[in-house]
């Protein structure tokens, strides 16, 4: 075991000492911080003059919201929102340019957000117009209203019986009536995962695909191959290092993400039901456990890339290849758009790292049948990212071993 | 302790590069000698079990090639083999010494005895990617004597030494075959003629010599001579016989050739060496290319 952990120990010296290593992954860090705030650069124009910075206005929001966070949505928040918007006067151009509305409805932006969702509005002027012939009844069956809406979706596809009766029953699972809180923070964080991810996947791909390939190119082959660990002990320390190394900069780069975002827009909104930024999501999770289910997936999709990464390395004695090929493997599927109108193909391309990294595996509202199972896009995402990892890396073995 | 190579034999494509060659060998020191191309690395790569081979096997004390146990006992010294850049000479070591599967104590130990050795210890903690070619070469020879192998692999061991150092590589490695299997290969004739034990001279992928130095020499012995002729005649050899030796002098050239009998009035039978020999095969090789 010591001479295990002892050979563990140098691969990671070997990827460490490199400063390319180094550099790529404060870049990376760098990126993700900035790239994770950069909404708030810049300003917010109104007839060509600056009404206030993105930074100003994030804050002003954050500061509307918290005043609402702990009320129940319900018929008098609803209607206190309605009340706020029938003072701004519907006029031509942006309603959101009126000092009405800064002064009376912006506070309730956040539940105009959800009502326009619930009761299919379009979240502009014609969105307030609609919302303000919502009426008494309408509000009393705000919650009815929106599971109707989120059963109207899920009749809408193209599932099997089965997938459709799970979607219903999860979404029935759902908490109500939900807590407002403000969930700025997290809203954000969710937005930027994708990016990290994405980050991530580029800085694993360069970190690791010299792993077994950079033997070759290194000239160390012969030396390791001709060593008592060489066909064995090597190639399962090189693994590890590889599958870790992918966790601990998925982890580093998620942490330098959340920490970054959380600080400057703020911590609250763990336990808010994730309904709040999207509403007709049938999952009954918090923003926290969601967030938390999405960097797993990140986390998953990301060592399923790593370890093509290393099965390519293994075979093609070149990192130079390997890089490029995972970059088009990485890059390309990114911009292929599969319709879910094909199911089964919708869901195996999900499978795919970078169409992991998607936050509608997390949120959809599809099931997915399988004889005597009914799983959810996130199970299924997270089950074959680790099983195909683990099937992948005995081709590693043997790819490497061969000579 | 036995080194038996049994019909071993490498295909590359259309080429056969070592071709059933079966040997056996017991301590000492084994020189193997041959051209570029004749197949001296591809050989030594499956005796390592670094290359599979197309057929035949290796097998030390009976061990075959692809175990563990095999490569327990094998030091080697690749001939064109890289560093990490960024490791210290002492890192490089210890790192080998893991993969040796020497404990971590043992292996500082080991590897300072070593850098001692190589005349390395003053620069152990320096990257090796600031190190000359001969550094490097010494750091190679270290890392293939960590684990005190039984049998030790070395392909141009000597290439990039300056001849001070490769006397005392000569000394070492002397000393080394008494009690185990050292095959080396080198371009250097004169390296193999002193340490040697047994010669092994290698041909398109075949072992065309093996025996000590004056059995092997024994071939050419009264064939080799040296003359001293016009410019006229010198042509006329150099254009017949495989020449060993010429030098031009102030108004003829010298010549030093093998020739199955007296080749010139002028010339004299002299003791033949070890490089007479290896240009008498190989010159003709190339003659008979052209």
């Amino acid at each position: 075991m010591s001479s295990y952990l002892e050979l563990v120990k140098f691969e990671y010296k070997k990827i460490l000492r490199k400063r390319s290593t180094i550099i790529i992954l404060v870049i990376g860090i760098l990126l993700t911080a900035i790239s994770g705030v950069s909404p708030l650069f810049g300003y917010y124009y109104v007839d060509g003059k600056i009404l206030e910075s993105h930074y100003e206005g994030m804050k002003k929001d954050r500061e509307y919201r918290r005043g609402l966070s702990g009320r129940e949505i319900n018929r008098d928040l609803l209607s206190e929102t309605i009340e706020a918007y029938s003072r701004v006067p519907v006029a031509n151009g942006r309603y959101s340019a009126t000092e009405e509305y800064q002064e009376y409805a912006r506070p309730y932006s956040g539940v105009f957000y959800i009502i326009s969702h619930v009761y299919n509005l379009n979240s502009n002027t014609n969105g307030v117009t609609e919302m303000l012939l919502l009426t008494e009844e309408n509000l009393n069956k705000f919650y009815d209203i929106r599971q109707s809406m989120v059963e109207r979706n899920i009749e809408n596809t193209t599932m099997s019986p089965e997938e459709k009766a799970k979607s219903k029953e999860l979404s029935r699972k759902v908490k109500t009536p939900f807590i407002y809180s403000y969930t700025g923070g997290y809203t954000r964080f969710l937005s930027q995962m994708y990016v990290t991810a994405i980050l991530i996947c580029f800085i694993c791909l360069i970190c690791i695909s010299p792993l077994f390939a950079g033997e070759y190119t290194n000239g160390m082959d012969g030396l390791i191959f001709s060593s008592k660990y060489g066909k064995n002990k090597v190639i399962r320390a090189k693994l590890f290092t590889g599958i870790s190394l992918t966790i601990l900069f998925s982890v580093l780069l998620i942490i330098a993400s959340y920490v970054t975002i959380m600080t400057v827009f703020g911590w609250d909104g763990k336990d808010a039901p994730i309904q709040l930024q999207y509403p007709l999501s049938i999952i009954p999770l918090t923003m926290g456990q969601v967030a938390l289910l999405y960097s797993a997936i990140v986390i998953f999709g990301n060592i399923l890339s790593s370890s093509l990464t290393m099965v390519l390395s293994a075979k093609l004695k070149s990192p130079y290849i390997v890089l490029v090929i995972m970059t088009a493997l990485t890059i390309i599927p990114a911009f292929v758009n599969v319709s879910d109108s094909v199911l089964w193909i919708y869901h195996l391309s999900n499978l795919i790292p970078v169409k992991m990294f998607d936050i509608n595996n997390v949120i959809s509202i599809f099931s997915i049948n399988f004889p005597g199972l009914t799983i959810q896009p996130y199970v299924l995402i997270i089950s074959f990212a680790a099983v195909a990892s683990m099937a992948l890396l005995p081709l590693v073995y043997r790819n490497f071993k061969k000579t | 302790m036995e080194l038996v190579i049994d019909r071993l034999t490498k295909q590359f494509k259309n080429k056969i590069a070592v071709d059933r060659i079966s040997l056996t060998l017991h301590e000492g020191v084994y020189g193997l000698l041959g051209p570029n191309g004749s197949g001296k690395t591809t050989l030594m790569r499956m005796i390592c079990g670094v290359l599979k081979p197309t057929s035949g096997e290796v097998k030390f004390n009976g061990i075959d090639v692809s175990r563990e146990e095999f490569r327990d006992a094998l030091g080697y010294l690749p001939q064109d083999f890289g560093y990490y850049p960024e490791f210290t000479a002492y890192d490089f070591l210890l790192y080998l010494a893991s993969l040796k599967g020497i404990n971590k104590s043992r292996a500082k130990e080991k590897a300072t005895e070593l850098l001692e050795l190589v005349s390395l210890s003053d620069v152990a903690k320096k990257k090796i990617r600031t190190f000359s070619g001969g550094m490097k070469q010494r750091l190679g020879i270290a890392q293939a004597l960590l684990n005190n192998p039984k049998l030790l692999v070395l392909d141009e061991p000597t290439a990039g030494l300056d001849p001070k150092e490769r006397v005392r590589f000569r000394n070492l490695i002397s000393r080394l075959g008494k009690d185990r299997i050292v095959l080396l290969s080198t371009h250097i004739v004169s390296d193999v003629e002193y340490i040697a034990s047994v010669i092994l001279m290698m041909k398109n992928g075949q072992i065309i010599h093996k025996g000590r130095l004056e059995e092997i020499i024994d071939v050419i012995e009264g064939k080799v001579f040296e003359c001293s002729v016009d410019s006229r005649t010198a042509e006329h050899l150099i254009a017949n016989y495989p020449i060993i030796n010429i030098r031009e002098e102030s108004d003829k050239t010298f010549l030093r050739l093998v020739a199955d009998k007296t080749p010139c009035e002028t010339a004299v039978a002299v003791p033949a060496v070890l490089e007479d020999l290896y240009m008498y095969y190989f010159n003709k090789e190339v003659k008979k290319c052209e």
